[in-house]
């Protein structure tokens, strides 16, 4: 007699309401074994003889009830720091749990925030803010993705069979404080496990302590993840958010082009004289790329646009703006403005006009 | 490795025309009956004691079992009558939910659901797919013990171990 171990990973529907409800299907031997409830029965026929006769074969049979052995994992899915800016909301961790039991179980689910300071999944550093608003969520359209208004909430997973396992996200907010590049905040998601067999969720489980009893008895036999102990019926996992912000450093300069006495020749700024200004932007390196920048700037009183001469992204050559940006643009009610390309970290981009001294 | 242990208890005993004699087995508290022949089964686990600082263990009635436990299935029997049992043959199925752990190579089984019962270490395994090799002790289905002759009022046990699938 052979016995196949099949590790089987199941897709399940979802159901309405708060619960996730999974969808088993059978195999002969799961994870964690034989499943609870099996009545192991050692049966014995004995035949003999006596002297000569044969007898009639005598029997015996004893019985033992296995019991409930409760293994999970949860794992996170991510391969590295979910990259967030400032203010972003709803943002993703996403994790897997697995049921390896040998029954069906019910799973609470708690998301927690680590402590500043607290060692991070990814790193390089420590925990140092939090995120707000967080929530866990199911995969509700088992895509592998966080989907806002489509993946329901959720606080316990219901009815998840032997070796059945599913999807996770730990959703949240950045929330609208001073953050820098490479700031770190630790998320941890962890499962407990709680009775199946009815709906709604089931009562946590506790293992049995002392004699067996006539019910399936519980033994812990997990490990130990994030946050919790082998053998305690619980496992956690944590994952980061690391923000990458672009951060911008504006620079106004200016430069006499000509005045109607010395042309170009060391000009002089007298009325008639045309002044070149430039706004200079900068984004720091390594950090994110900035996009849709917006340049407003205002003409002084005692001067005059001169028209068409905006220049929009031009670069900047040993902190002096070079003659290289493109025409484009807009002056409206003494304000000049343009809208600059993507500016990524390290980089800087112009806004370059001429205006002429009353 | 011997699975017989042998006790002398004279008992007086009557023959009688019996179906089946059905004993509770010790995973069971409960009385045996004093029959010409008298057999019963139990399943034992290993459990471990601590006592003083040093750890020993113990085979107890099994309790608690879950999957990757190791079980002692015992067979004890004892010949209640005033002549010898002869030919006296023992056979268990190796339960579903368990697999052989351990076994003897000179002990009798079958491999093919009761089909042959051979010494295991000529046991030959035939898969799904046809292909044979030597016999494993999981590819045990029924174990089978034959002794001989039992004196009367000798009592003895036979057992083998396995493991909670």
């Amino acid at each position: 007699m052979t016995r196949q171990t099949c590790s089987v990973r199941r897709r399940l529907v979802l159901f309405a309401g708060t619960a996730l409800a999974a969808l088993a299907i059978s195999t002969p031997a799961y994870a964690e074994g034989t499943a609870a409830g099996t009545v192991i029965t050692n049966n014995v026929t004995v035949d003999y003889r006596v002297g000569s006769v044969q007898q009639t074969p005598a029997t015996a049979s004893a019985q033992v009830t296995v019991d409930r052995k409760v293994n999970l994992t949860v794992t996170r899915e991510d391969t590295s720091a979910v990259i967030v800016s400032p203010l972003q909301q709803r943002v993703a961790t996403t994790f897997r749990l697995v049921n390896l039991s040998n029954d069906t179980l019910d799973f609470v689910l708690a998301a927690t925030q680590l402590a500043t300071g607290s060692a991070t999944a990814f790193g390089p550093g420590t925990d140092v803010f939090d995120v707000a608003d967080v929530g866990v969520f199911q995969d509700t359209n088992s895509n592998n993705i966080y989907d806002e208004g489509v993946d329901t909430p959720v606080t316990f997973v219901d009815e998840l069979a032997a070796d059945g396992e599913l999807i996770l996200f730990v959703v949240a907010n950045v929330p609208d404080i001073v953050l820098a590049t490479g700031d770190i905040a630790t998320v941890r998601l962890t499962a407990t496990a709680a009775g199946g067999g009815a709906a709604g969720q089931g009562t946590v489980l506790t293992e049995t302590t002392g004699a067996n009893t006539d019910q399936v008895d519980t033994v812990f036999a997990d490990g130990s993840g994030s946050g919790d102990a082998d053998n305690d019926g619980m496992f956690g996992a944590i994952s980061d958010y690391r923000v990458s912000r672009a951060t911008l450093t504006v620079t106004k300069s200016s430069t006499v082009i000509s005045d109607p006495v010395n042309s170009t020749t060391n000009p002089k700024i007298i009325p008639g004289a045309i002044v070149s200004f430039c706004v200079a932007i900068s984004n720091a390196a390594g950090g994110a790329t900035a996009s849709g920048l917006t340049v407003n700037a205002q003409i002084d009183s005692d001067m005059d646009f001169v028209p068409d001469s905006i220049r929009l992204n031009g670069s900047v050559s040993s902190g002096s703006c070079n003659d290289d940006g493109t025409a484009g643009g807009s002056f409206n009610a003494g304000v000049v403005s343009g809208t600059l390309g993507d500016l990524g970290p390290g980089n800087a981009l112009t806004l370059v006009y001429r205006a002429e001294v009353k | 490795m011997t699975h017989f242990a042998i006790a002398l208890i004279a008992r007086k005993a009557k023959l009688a025309a019996y179906a089946a004699l059905a004993f509770a087995g010790f995973a069971y508290a409960g009385p045996a009956f004093a029959e010409p022949v008298s057999i019963a089964s139990s399943i034992l686990i290993e459990r471990q004691f601590t006592e003083g600082g040093t750890t020993r263990s113990e085979w107890v009635v099994a309790d608690k079992v879950v999957p990757g436990d190791i079980l002692r299935f015992v067979f004890r029997y004892q010949n209640h009558e005033d002549t010898a049992l002869n030919d006296f043959v023992i056979n268990s199925p190796v339960p579903e939910a368990v697999k052989v752990r351990s076994i003897d190579p000179e002990q009798i089984v079958s491999v093919d659901n009761a089909k042959s019962f051979v010494r295991f270490d000529q046991a030959i395994f035939s898969d799904a797919d046809g292909s044979t090799k030597a016999a494993l002790p999981e590819h045990i289905t029924h174990v089978r013990w034959i002794i001989n002759s039992i004196n009367s009022g000798e009592s003895g046990s036979v057992y083998y171990v396995a493991t909670v699938r």
